[in-house]
């Protein structure tokens, strides 16, 4: 019995998924969470350090990691990648003075070894906002038709809302499973 | 690899409970304590930030669990420390004083009558992806109010880009539009010995390479990058974030501009700021509470100012933070 097939025994004992919420500072990480887990979003507050969820969807428990976004956190990013089966990018889809910056970081991201093999899903948020960006646009903006590495989704949403929260998570989950357990939900 | 995982994470329980047992203890000494002296207080919190320095480094080989409990741990340590802090230095009090709302001015929206959106005649930088961006950019030595804004083509809230501002009174309280107009979030950068009062939105504010500039807003989260001398007027219910600051001075929004929802602003939080470059439990050296005498009084708030003949200039001459 070669490795692979041990760790994939194993993951499918478990049927555990470890999701990894990153993207700049604003984006809304948490406030998706927090929506996703039907908690009260209005009081929160920028993360300092990194929030832990985890639930069941599915056949599938997520343990959703939702790491802080502020600059001086990101060199901590790394801290977190192991074992990741998939990468939530959450873009703040008003934030056009930034679209530079948040490709640098998600590009970085992606030639991570560690990362290597990960499925991507990119939440462009804040579409409850008027004149946000549109999909289409994020996509061009972070150049993600240039990706190969790794199999990825962009989903516009609107945490405030709700909007399309869970339509990403489903596409991350099954995109997952086929991956690691050759099933879908 | 297991085996060395598992040696580090032993080592790491055992240090860690060291530590712990050694910072509770005198938590609790000086917390039963009835002067608290700050010299205690200053050790404390810095052997937690190291703890909290210590966990962080070994979150590559901490089980999840484990981290967690950690990680709970020495927040109840920040927890109590914040908390014994408080009692040893009691804030002053402030008190709101409730002014009936004045009427949001009886002037008719000017800016209803343009039509459609205005975008031509804004230069849009090379960094921005313009698209259909509400942007107020570009701008030396001018008073500008919610008129020289695009309208919003959509009754949604809308965010707002204001980028590369020099020497402006940039007031978007006075003669502010109704519903379709409503700005939502905003996004700010690179804005230089300038006034900017803005109202009360229900989303985030994120601001870069702000400088020596005067900044009222209400906001859900406030985040600022890079910026020095700048004094904040916020009005806030979740905690500040500065980062790469320095002299930044907070204090509450002006009462009177306050336009609705007074319990929010009486709940604000605007001091409660983090200093992401700073993270440790000593207060941090780039912020500060800004003096009430130091405060621009409500009236000279520049709402009511250019009415006479006075000139952008000579009022940011009065109203900017000194260097």
């Amino acid at each position: 019995m070669g490795l692979f097939t041990i760790i994939r025994k194993n993951r499918q004992k478990e049927r555990e998924m470890r999701l990894l919420f990153l993207g700049l500072d604003n984006a809304g990480k948490t406030t998706i969470l927090k929506r996703l887990n039907d908690e009260d979003i209005t009081g929160i507050s920028p993360t300092l350090g990194f929030n832990i969820k985890t639930f069941a969807h599915g056949r599938y428990t997520l343990n959703i990691w939702d790491i802080g976004g502020q600059q001086t956190l990101r060199p901590y990013w790394r801290n977190y990648f192991e074992q990741t089966d998939a990468i939530i990018w959450v873009v703040d889809a008003g934030d056009r003075l930034r679209m530079q910056d948040c490709k640098r970081e998600l590009h970085g991201l992606l030639s991570e070894d560690r990362l290597a093999g990960a499925s991507l899903l990119v939440f462009a948020n804040k579409q409850d906002i008027a004149n946000s960006m549109t999909g289409a646009e994020i996509s061009k903006a972070l150049d993600l038709l240039n990706i190969r590495s790794h199999d990825w989704k962009i989903q516009p949403c609107s945490a405030v809302t709700g909007e399309s929260i869970l339509d990403g998570i489903d596409w991350t989950v099954h995109n997952v499973a086929n991956r690691l357990y050759g099933t879908v939900v | 690899m297991a085996d060395t995982n598992r040696s580090l994470i032993e080592e790491f329980y055992a240090s860690f409970n060291a530590s712990r047992t050694d910072i509770a203890s005198r938590l609790e000494v000086i917390g039963t304590a009835v002067s608290k002296s700050t010299e205690i207080l200053d050790q404390l919190a810095v052997d937690v930030s190291k703890l909290r320095k210590e966990l962080a480094d070994a979150t590559s080989f901490l089980p999840s669990y484990d981290q967690r409990q950690y990680e709970l741990q020495v927040k109840s340590f920040e927890h109590s420390l914040e908390q014994l802090r408080v009692s040893a230095a009691p804030k002053p009090k402030f008190a709101f004083k409730r002014k009936a709302a004045t009427p949001a001015t009886n002037q008719t929206v000017s800016d209803a009558k343009k039509p459609g959106p205005a975008t031509a005649d804004l230069p849009s930088t090379a960094s921005t992806i313009a698209s259909n961006a509400r942007a107020l950019s570009n701008h030396t030595g001018q008073y500008l109010t919610s008129s020289s804004l695009p309208v919003s083509s959509s009754t949604a809230g809308s965010e707002l880009t204001i980028s590369d501002i020099d020497h402006c009174i940039v007031d978007l309280v006075s003669n502010q539009g109704e519903g379709s107009n409503a700005i939502t979030a905003v996004h700010v950068k690179n804005v230089k010995r300038s006034v900017l009062l803005l109202p009360s939105m229900s989303g985030s504010a994120i601001l870069h390479d702000v400088e020596n500039t005067v900044l009222a807003i209400g906001c859900h989260q406030f985040r600022m990058h890079t910026s020095s001398h700048v004094d904040v007027y916020l009005s806030i219910p979740s905690n500040p974030i500065i980062e790469h600051c320095t002299h930044i001075r907070f204090t509450r929004y002006p009462t009177h501009l306050a336009t609705s929802d007074s319990t929010a602003e009486a709940s604000s939080t605007h001091l409660s700021v983090q200093d992401f470059s700073h993270i440790r439990a000593t207060p941090s050296p780039n912020w500060k509470p800004l003096p009430e005498e130091a405060a621009i009084a409500e009236k000279t708030w520049p709402r009511a100012l250019l009415r006479g003949d006075d000139d952008v200039e000579s009022v940011l001459k009065r109203l900017l933070p000194p260097i």
